[in-house]
């Protein structure tokens, strides 16, 4: 299940940050100068090819446990036709050896940004070492798969609320002096 | 054999009209012909005015210098390049360089100075900086670079002109006379002076023989009245301004008036020309060597010349290979001079004559009429940026106020003012002035970083957005612009782009301590700690002042929870900005975490005195009072805050809590049901979330 959202908004509103940086990438297979950077570049004219047998892996490497919230895939049926993939899996662990599949979905001639929520059994986000996206099949059962931008969210402020930590006043007046720049 | 000094002066008279590359050319032709110090020492300066430092270092480095001049162009070099062993050899210590360069050694200490302070020789940089204002009480970035460095230095005894070290520059005093007076006086010169050196061809150094300002102290400060020749005018003609430096002399109105004909007056004549007399010894040698002190030998010391009145200066020992120069008519400003020309000539040649016979009248040294009013404004200036440095900003701002209106409408003061405001965390008033000068100046960026600080504050996004805008398209190699734009994407909570622009800020200027402290700042949101410390440490490092950055680590320690460590660096910050209401506020919720509730509150009672305009003074007072275990007194800061913020609604969360403590447990879920109308996302949540508070009367801090 998944649906269109704009994942710059909910950047901008503050509740998450991108942690895609933070995380080491790999890809199982790639074609020369269709690879990461293309995938993490912010520019939806890029993309990435896989160069290999399915499933196509996308591999995400976290230095600290990071609790993920939800994960973004911007493809495009118009564009690729059948380099679109058309089923998903989110598999998520410690290590290669350690991954379960936490999330399937399935797009149907997607065009944008495909929001995928992670949660775990609690509707919680889950706080994970090692992401896999696994492309399982291609629309038109294409063998390489084309994939734009990936974005992966963290939420922000853990939920506890110490008083200590009063930073987000909901008034200018206040917030202006909760801290000095 | 060449003759060198034509084509010096050819080539200062392009370098004066800022044609560099033809300069540059000139004189590379003369270095390849003649390779001599001197002549690489020209070229030198031709590189380094055409903007070519690698050029200018790499030139003067291989060859071994002795000419003091060669030697100071050769620091600044290494400096710009981040040399800082070469320049330092360059410029030998600080003992050494009052005597070996003369009347270029307020400069020179400057430089050294400069050099110090990068290589954490902080102690010394402050003694050469000290030097510096003694031998030339003008020299303003020394006195700011000490205030800034938090050296005591007391603007009254500095700005005065009452000490025999002082030297006066030659070039210094040349500022006041356009061109075509010159060509005129020049040629009468030539054809009066019979010492004339023979090496030059007066004919071709008949059009303005420049001299290299290597000062640009303004007219005010010297002899305003009279009109000196600019045979010294290394500048381009500077209209005069009889502004506050006014010599206070009878005439000069007269003389201002006067045009050439009146050149001939007897009576402003002598007077000028014995106020000129102690000046003119320092002149013998600028006419036809163009460089300020292009002497091949040791520099002449100027200051016995300047202060005695020993009217047989003109012929000093050294080399002395121009004539004596008594000349100093009377001009009005006026610069369409050509066409009295021949007038000129006339009256100069009466003058000259006069001057040679006046020989024995004392002359009015200049350090009791000259630079005064200016030296005045540099005092109080001095005492309101001192102010501003100790960031005892009350102060500072009523000083500001105190300097005449004219002054106080340049866009320097208004900054100085707006940065005092900013320190105040008085963020409104800071944006008004900021904006006023925004319109008035479009193009200075100085200041502006602040002021996009202001506006990040008061969270105004549109007029951020408009400010990076327009700085960025102003000049993208400005760092200003950058960090303008980081903060402008940081309010949208944008945090990559904030930090990629923040660090091109830092990329292009490694010396800002405030734009690694912004840098680390952004780090810190975007949860980054170790980047945002490290960050934060460079800032300290290169200015040990920066309170900003102290604050940064301090809170980055309290978000770690950290909070012995987090309240020892904001002590820090404290002692350098004591008067800030939200250092204390922080310090006071590190004691409180440290379990020091005592002091805490002590703290904090001293916060809300000290910064009256701060609600989060009171605020925090009103939550650590709730922690310590005192509800009832804490309801009377929040009933106060409830007052003059209605729409806050972490002041009715805090309400509802310490209702709940009291046992009224219908009110603190009336304050709850206000607090989560009021932020539904914000602090409603966190309520929804956590607290149930019919059941228990513990604040609910629990992680939900």
């Amino acid at each position: 299940m998944a649906s269109e959202k704009d994942p710059l908004a909910s950047e901008r509103s503050g509740s998450v940050r991108e942690v895609g940086n933070h995380a080491i990438w790999s890809l199982s297979s790639c074609k020369p100068g269709f690879g990461i950077d293309q995938l993490r570049d912010d520019c939806m004219d890029t993309y990435w090819q896989s160069d290999g047998q399915l499933p196509h892996l996308v591999n995400i490497q976290f230095q600290r446990k990071t609790m993920v919230s939800h994960i973004y895939i911007y493809t495009d049926y118009k564009l690729d036709e059948s380099y679109t993939p058309s089923r998903i899996s989110i598999r998520a662990g410690t290590h290669f050896n350690d991954l379960q599949e936490i999330e399937v979905i399935e797009l149907i001639e997607p065009s944008g940004w495909e929001m995928i929520p992670i949660k775990d059994i609690h509707d919680r986000p889950i706080r994970t070492y090692m992401i896999q996206i696994a492309v399982l099949s291609n629309h038109q059962n294409g063998r390489d798969t084309h994939m734009r931008q990936i974005k992966i969210h963290s939420p922000c402020e853990p939920t506890s609320f110490d008083i200590n930590k009063f930073r987000n006043f909901s008034t200018v007046q206040f917030q202006q002096y909760a801290t000095i720049r | 054999m060449i003759v060198q000094e034509p084509i010096q002066v050819i080539v200062w008279d392009c370098l004066n009209n800022y044609e560099f590359d033809n300069a540059v050319f000139l004189a590379e032709r003369l270095h390849a012909e003649v390779t001599s110090e001197e002549t690489a020492f020209l070229l030198g300066t031709c590189y380094y005015r055409g903007g070519r430092v690698n050029e200018a270092h790499h030139l003067l480095q291989n060859i071994s210098l002795t000419l003091p001049q060669a030697r100071f162009l050769l620091a600044k070099c290494s400096l710009e390049l981040k040399f800082y062993k070469d320049a330092e050899l360059a410029l030998g210590t600080k003992d050494t360089v009052a005597s070996e360069f003369g009347e270029q050694a307020p400069y020179a200490l400057h430089l050294l100075a400069k050099v110090y302070n990068i290589t954490e020789r902080r102690s010394k940089a402050a003694d050469a900086l000290r030097k510096a204002l003694s031998l030339n009480p003008f020299m303003w970035k020394s006195f700011t670079q000490l205030c800034q460095m938090g050296e005591k230095v007391d603007p009254n005894s500095v700005f005065q002109i009452n000490n025999t070290e002082f030297t006066f520059g030659v070039s210094t005093l040349v500022n006041l006379v356009s061109n075509s007076e010159n060509i005129s006086f020049v040629n009468s010169n030539i054809s009066n002076n019979s010492n004339l050196n023979s090496n030059v061809t007066p004919n071709n150094i008949a059009a303005r023989t420049p001299m290299t300002m290597s000062t640009s102290i303004t007219p005010e400060t010297q002899a305003p009245v009279k009109r000196m020749h600019s045979v010294f005018s290394g500048m381009a003609p500077i209209p005069f301004s009889p502004s506050f430096g006014m010599l206070p002399m009878e005439e000069s109105p007269v003389l201002y008036s006067s045009t050439l004909t009146d050149a001939n007056e007897q009576k402003a004549i002598p007077k000028i020309v014995n106020s000129l007399r102690a000046h003119v010894g320092q002149l013998k040698d600028a006419v036809f060597s163009p460089g300020p002190r292009c002497t091949l030998g040791p520099a002449p010391r100027r200051s016995s010349r300047l202060f005695s009145n020993n009217n047989s200066s003109y012929s000093v020992k050294e080399n002395n290979k121009s004539p004596s120069r008594k000349f100093v008519t009377p001009k009005s400003p006026s610069r369409k001079n050509k066409q009295r020309t021949a007038k000129n000539i006339k009256s100069n040649t009466e003058t000259n004559e006069r001057n040679k016979s006046i020989d024995t009248t004392p002359t009015i040294t200049p350090k009791s009429t000259n630079g005064v009013p200016l030296l005045n404004l540099l005092r109080d200036l001095g005492d309101a940026f001192k102010s501003l440095s100790f960031l005892d900003c009350k102060n500072a701002i009523k000083q500001f106020q105190e300097i005449s209106p004219k002054q106080l409408a340049s866009p320097w003061v208004q900054t100085m003012i707006a940065r005092a405001h900013y320190e105040l965390a008085q963020y409104e008033a800071a944006a008004k002035i900021f904006a006023e000068i925004r319109k008035q100046y479009p193009s200075r960026t100085e200041g502006m970083d602040i002021y996009s600080t202001c506006l990040w504050h008061l969270q105004r996004e549109a007029q951020l957005s408009a400010l990076a805008q327009e700085l960025v398209e102003l000049n993208r190699n400005d760092s200003i612009a950058w960090l303008a734009s980081g903060n402008c994407f940081s309010l949208h909570k944008e945090r990559e782009t904030a930090l990629k622009f923040f660090k091109r800020a830092v990329q292009i200027e490694p010396e800002a301590a405030y734009a690694h402290a912004l840098l680390g700042h952004e780090y810190a949101v975007a949860e980054e700690t170790d980047k945002a410390l490290s960050s934060f440490r460079t800032a300290v490092s290169i200015d040990p002042r920066n309170y900003v950055a102290w604050f940064g680590i301090a809170a980055v320690y309290a978000r770690q929870e950290r909070w012995k460590a987090s309240e020892v660096h904001i002590r820090r910050a404290l002692a350098i900005h004591p008067h800030s209401g939200v250092l204390r506020c922080q310090l006071g919720l590190a004691q409180a975490a440290l379990g020091k509730m005592d002091r805490a509150l002590a703290t904090l009672e001293r916060a809300v005195s000290l910064d009256a305009e701060n609600p989060l003074c009171r605020f925090h007072r009103a939550s650590v009072l709730l922690r310590a275990g005192r509800p009832q007194d804490a309801l009377g800061d929040l009933h106060h805050l409830k007052n003059i913020a209605p729409r806050e609604s972490l002041v009715y969360y805090l309400l509802g809590k310490v209702h709940n403590k009291l046992g009224n447990s219908h009110l603190a879920l009336m304050h709850f049901s206000w607090a989560t109308d009021l932020d539904p996302k914000g602090t409603g949540a966190h309520i929804k979330e956590g607290f149930d508070p019919s059941k228990q009367e513990d604040t609910p801090e629990r992680s939900s």
